[in-house]
Parts: structure tokens; C-alpha cells; sequence
């Protein structure tokens, strides 16, 4: 596929590390052969994030969603095994599944009637003349399934390439901070009700970056920051400031985080004054237990550090004054769409699910005093592309100099687009 | 007597969406019970809101009036980013019914639908609500408010000014 970007020695990016400078080509955000070429290059190649396992617990549970641009069915059949299908009919391709999730013994295309269980078996269809007879027990008008399904820790991805390497070589690094997500919990994470939807006007990868990016806080983000500053016991009393710095590392495969030291209160197991002395008691107890099931260190570092994880290429999951899993689609190239969800313990105490989610609502989500402020940031950024073609590169030096990064560092990025740009040049 | 006071609902309400829609923050929040719970649930499934808060997620939730003046303290200090410029916006109300309650409050369904412009730009919102009404020495307010937001695919953001 012809990719309409000046190409020069390091491919589609500038990667100079003899001057520690790294460009980005503007036009990659506003070019829809760009995006047409990432949808074959990236998004038909990758694993994707598709589901939470614990959003379809039980057999015949379905939801349906869009992942990496394309409309699937992701279910437990009748025996409880995890699939994934193409939301098309074999029949004349109409989509069979037009509910966001439930719990069906059959999906029954709305135009001829074609019925399928949850497993995408071709069951009945309403005609009784018309088809030989062993027509339909050949399994070639099944739903179509994607190419590959699999789970790490009950996050369910799936891939559309036969030839995909296995998920867990796929998540490379990643996978010791999904272990300390999945570890928050002794007997399992759940996505709670409800979800947060919403839409920008830019590019997906602007997201991507955006998530994990700790050098916009103090700037895009000052209006939270003072508001948290005036609220009496927002704040842990004995928080030190150095823990903010953090890190910043590559995790390999186009992953990336950023881990760094809470201020704020952290459900898992981190109090803060504004809690009193009741919500104290709990906290203490679920730290103790994080003790216990992890061991001091470990315990330690999940309750007090915050991490922003990037998971190449469509999966955020902030593990911050709440947890966050957001996954975002392309609509197209000036215009993306966003579903985030709510991650708890599922043994969650009520009192402590409460301050999670008074956490969630305050920083994140449409109407939260964060997000807001983030996307009418990418939206600006969008619009700044509009000067195409005289400013031609986005500058994501930050940090290239540096042996270590920290949260204000821009490796993280560096991570994204290295991967990006080895995919697209492929 | 019945009717007076729905009448005087309505016209709070009404005084409501001109308040917001003429950026009157403190008049705005002044029309609330220091009480009062201001909920927007999130969308479940295709038919049902969430339904607890606490427990589930929603859009929007203050248990009481200090989280609506948070909100008014951080559009006081005009560096958000997303409220810069604030839309312009116009909040229409309509559909009144009216649900007494025992304890002398009165709560009052109705449908609403507001425009927001902002750089060229049109957003709306749209849904239905519920108005918790309640008589006080300092006349009626406001003792809650949940808003019922139909069209959830939120472009840009959503603040109390834009339902």
C-alpha cells in the first residue's frame, strides 16, 4: 500500500539518537491512506483489546463491539467457551447482533431469519426447499470467527492474523503491569455497570499518546490540580513530592508505561484523610491483605504508585485515583470514538467501590475535570495539523538524551511510534 | 394551592436553564438545597441507566450541593481548557408532570433539550429529568435533580452547563 509520507533513512519517523532529537510526521494524523494503511498494517496484524472476561461470566453471555475498526460478537457459547465472530450474516451479511450485550441462546439475522447459536453454529433458517441437503451441516455459513482468541489475566484479546504470534509473546513486558492490575484483586477484577462513550475530533494516536503522557499535566491540567490543592484531604499528609518523578520505560512490542508516586487516594489500598477515619480502617485492613497475598514490596508498589500502561496499539488502562480500561476506534483520520470502563476487585468493600468511583467521575470520563480538558488539548492539535504542509513534524525529543526517563519524559511515545512506524514500513 | 406551587416549580426550573444559559453560576447554585443530589447516570444496556451510583457508574453524581460548587470554583478560574470559550447555550424545558410526595416535596418529570455552540461548532443534549421541588423559608429549590442524557456518544465534553 502507497503511504503518502516523506520516507528518509529511519523510515517514516526521524529516530536521531546522535542528536536525541525524534520526529513525527504531522501528516500521519490527518491522512486517510495513512489510516487505511494502519487498519491493514497495524490493526489487521496486532492483537486487540476486545472485552473484560468478567462482561460475559457466563455461557450465552454476549456483548457486541466495535474493535479495531470492525463490528464483532464477542460470546461464551453454550458450554461457556470464549468466541469471537464477525457481526455479518453468512447469508447476505447484515448484521446479526444489534445489542450491546445480553445473555441469547441464538442470534437470528433480522433480514432472513439465519439463526446462530452462540458459538456462531449456523443452526435454522426458515426455508424449507431451495438448499441441498447437507448444505448447512458443512460449517462454511457459520459466522465467520477472527482469526484468534486469547486471554491474559481476563483481559480477552483477539487478532484477524492467522499468522499472529501467541498473545503472551505479544505482550512482551507488558505483561508485569497487567499482572499488578489483575493482582489488585484476590479473586478477580470486574469492569463495573455502565461505561463512558465519547468522541473527538482527532486523530486515534493523539489519544495514545495523551494517556501516558505525564509532561501535559501541570499545564493542560492545572484547574484539577488547584481544585485537589483547595479540597481539604485530597492529599496524603506525608506524601513526598520526589516519588512524582517516576519512570518511564519501553516494554517492548510498541508498549509502554509510566509509574510514579499517588498523592491522592488510591481504592486499592492507598487512604487519604478526605476518607476519614472509618474509610481508614478499611483501607488498612485491604492493604494488609495486599501484604499477605504479595508481600511487602509488592504490596507497596500497588498501593502507592500510579502507572499509565500503553498497550499497543488501541489499549489504555490508567491505574490511577481509579482504574481505568479505555479502548478507542478510528473513525477516521480526524476522528476517533472512546469506550472506557470502571476495573474494580469484584470483592470490592461498598464503601471503598464508592470512593472509587467518586475518583472516576471526578478526573475521568465526558464530564469529568480532566478528560475534558484533554481532548479539547487533541482537538487543538488536530486543527494545529490543518497548517499542513510548512509544519511538518510533531517533536517528541524529551528525554532521548537521558539514560533514565521520568513521567514528564517522552519515551513512552518514543516506544508507540518506533513500533508504529516498524509496522507501517513492513 | 396545588397548582401554585407547581407553577413555581416550573418557573424554577425555567429560571434554572436561564441561569446557566446567562453563565449566573451563583444564582444558579443558589436555586439548590445545600442537600441536594445532582445524578447522571450512565448508560448500562441499550434500555437501562445505571441504577446505584455508588456501586456502578455514572456520568456525573454529587451526593450533595459542595461537588456543583466545585464545578462553579473551576469554571471560576477560566483556565479550563474545555470550558474556553464556554458555549454559548440554550436550554429549553418542557412536558411538566407532577409527582407530590408525602412529605410535602414535589417532584417534577420533565423533557429537556439543550444547544451548545462553541468555535463553529453545534452540540446538543437531550433526555428527560426529574426535579426534586422543595419548600424552604427562602422559598422553593431545588433538593435534586437526576438527568436522564439520551444521546451518550458524547462528543467534546458535557459540564452542568450543557444539560
Amino acid at each position: 500500500m502507497s503511504i503518502p509520507l516523506p520516507s528518509g533513512p529511519d523510515g517514516y519517523i526521524k529516530d536521531d539518537r546522535a542528536n536525541s532529537e525524534f520526529l513525527v510526521p504531522r501528516k500521519a494524523f490527518t491522512s486517510p491512506e495513512v489510516l487505511a494503511a494502519e487498519r491493514e498494517q497495524i490493526f489487521n496484524t496486532c492483537w486487540l483489546y476486545a472485552a473484560h472476561a468478567s462482561e460475559i461470566p457466563k455461557a450465552n453471555d454476549f456483548i457486541s463491539r466495535r474493535v479495531g475498526g470492525r463490528e464483532l460478537i464477542i460470546s461464551r457459547n453454550a458450554e461457556g467457551e470464549l468466541g469471537a465472530h464477525f457481526n455479518t450474516c453468512s447469508h447476505r451479511g447484515a448484521m446479526v447482533c444489534r445489542e450491546k450485550m445480553g445473555n441469547t441462546k441464538r442470534f437470528v439475522c433480522p433480514y432472513h431469519g439465519w439463526t446462530f447459536d452462540t458459538g456462531g453454529v449456523m443452526v435454522e433458517q426458515p426455508a424449507d426447499t431451495g438448499f441441498p441437503d447437507d448444505f448447512f451441516s458443512k460449517g462454511t455459513k457459520n459466522l465467520r470467527s477472527v482469526a484468534k482468541v486469547d486471554t491474559y489475566r481476563d483481559f480477552v484479546f483477539i487478532t484477524y492474523n492467522p499468522n499472529a504470534k501467541t498473545l503472551i509473546e505479544y505482550l512482551a513486558g507488558v505483561t508485569e503491569y497487567i499482572d499488578i492490575v489483575a493482582d489488585q484483586s484476590a479473586v478477580g477484577m470486574e469492569i463495573t455497570e455502565g461505561n463512558h462513550e465519547y468522541s473527538m475530533r482527532a486523530n486515534w494516536k493523539l489519544l495514545l499518546e495523551n494517556s501516558a503522557d505525564g509532561y501535559h499535566g501541570l499545564t493542560t491540567h492545572a484547574t484539577y490540580f488547584d481544585y485537589l490543592q483547595a479540597t481539604n484531604g485530597a492529599f496524603r499528609t506525608d506524601f513526598d513530592p520526589a516519588t512524582m518523578a517516576g519512570k518511564c520505560v519501553d516494554l517492548g512490542n510498541g508498549h509502554a508505561a509510566i509509574e510514579y508516586g499517588a498523592p491522592w487516594g488510591r481504592p486499592v489500598a492507598q487512604w487519604v484523610p478526605q476518607w476519614g477515619e472509618e474509610g481508614r480502617a478499611t483501607v488498612d485492613e485491604l492493604k494488609a491483605n495486599l501484604v499477605a497475598r504479595c508481600g511487602e514490596d509488592k504490596a507497596t508498589r500497588i498501593a502507592e504508585k500510579n502507572r499509565n500502561i500503553l498497550i499497543f496499539p488501541n489499549l489504555v488502562i490508567n491505574d490511577i485515583m481509579a482504574l481505568t480500561v479505555r479502548t478507542f476506534q478510528p473513525v477516521d483520520a480526524g476522528y476517533l470514538e472512546v469506550n472506557a470502563w470502571s476495573l474494580a476487585p469484584s470483592e470490592e468493600h461498598p464503601d471503598v467501590r464508592k470512593f472509587r468511583q467518586y475518583n472516576f467521575l471526578e478526573f475521568l470520563g465526558p464530564a469529568g475535570f480532566a478528560t475534558p480538558d484533554d481532548v479539547e488539548m487533541l482537538e487543538l492539535c488536530q486543527q494545529g495539523y490543518q497548517n499542513l504542509p510548512e509544519p511538518m513534524w510533531n517533536d517528541i525529543s524529551k528525554g532521548m538524551s537521558q539514560a533514565q526517563n521520568g513521567v514528564n519524559d517522552e519515551l513512552q511515545m518514543r516506544a508507540f511510534w518506533r513500533q508504529w512506524n516498524k509496522l507501517m514500513a513492513a | 394551592m396545588s397548582n401554585e406551587i407547581e407553577e413555581a416549580a416550573v418557573a424554577l426550573i425555567v429560571n434554572e436553564g436561564a441561569c446557566l444559559d446567562q453563565r449566573d453560576w451563583d444564582q444558579w447554585i443558589s436555586l439548590y438545597t445545600e442537600d441536594a443530589e445532582y445524578w447522571v447516570p450512565a448508560w448500562d444496556d441499550e434500555y437501562t441507566v445505571t441504577d446505584d451510583p455508588q456501586t456502578q457508574m455514572s456520568l456525573i453524581y454529587y451526593g450533595d450541593r459542595s461537588g456543583l460548587e466545585d464545578r462553579i470554583f473551576r469554571l471560576n478560574t477560566e483556565t479550563s481548557l474545555a470550558s474556553i470559550p464556554l458555549p454559548r447555550t440554550c436550554h429549553m424545558t418542557t412536558n411538566y408532570r407532577f409527582d407530590a410526595q408525602p412529605n410535602g416535596d414535589l417532584k417534577v418529570h420533565s423533557a429537556w433539550h439543550t444547544y451548545s455552540y462553541k468555535l463553529k461548532a453545534i452540540n446538543q443534549f437531550f433526555g428527560h429529568q426529574e426535579h426534586l421541588i422543595r419548600p424552604t423559608d427562602d422559598g422553593l429549590k431545588i433538593a435534586g435533580r437526576k438527568i436522564i442524557v439520551l444521546n451518550d456518544m458524547i462528543a467534546n465534553v458535557m459540564d452542568v452547563y450543557s444539560i
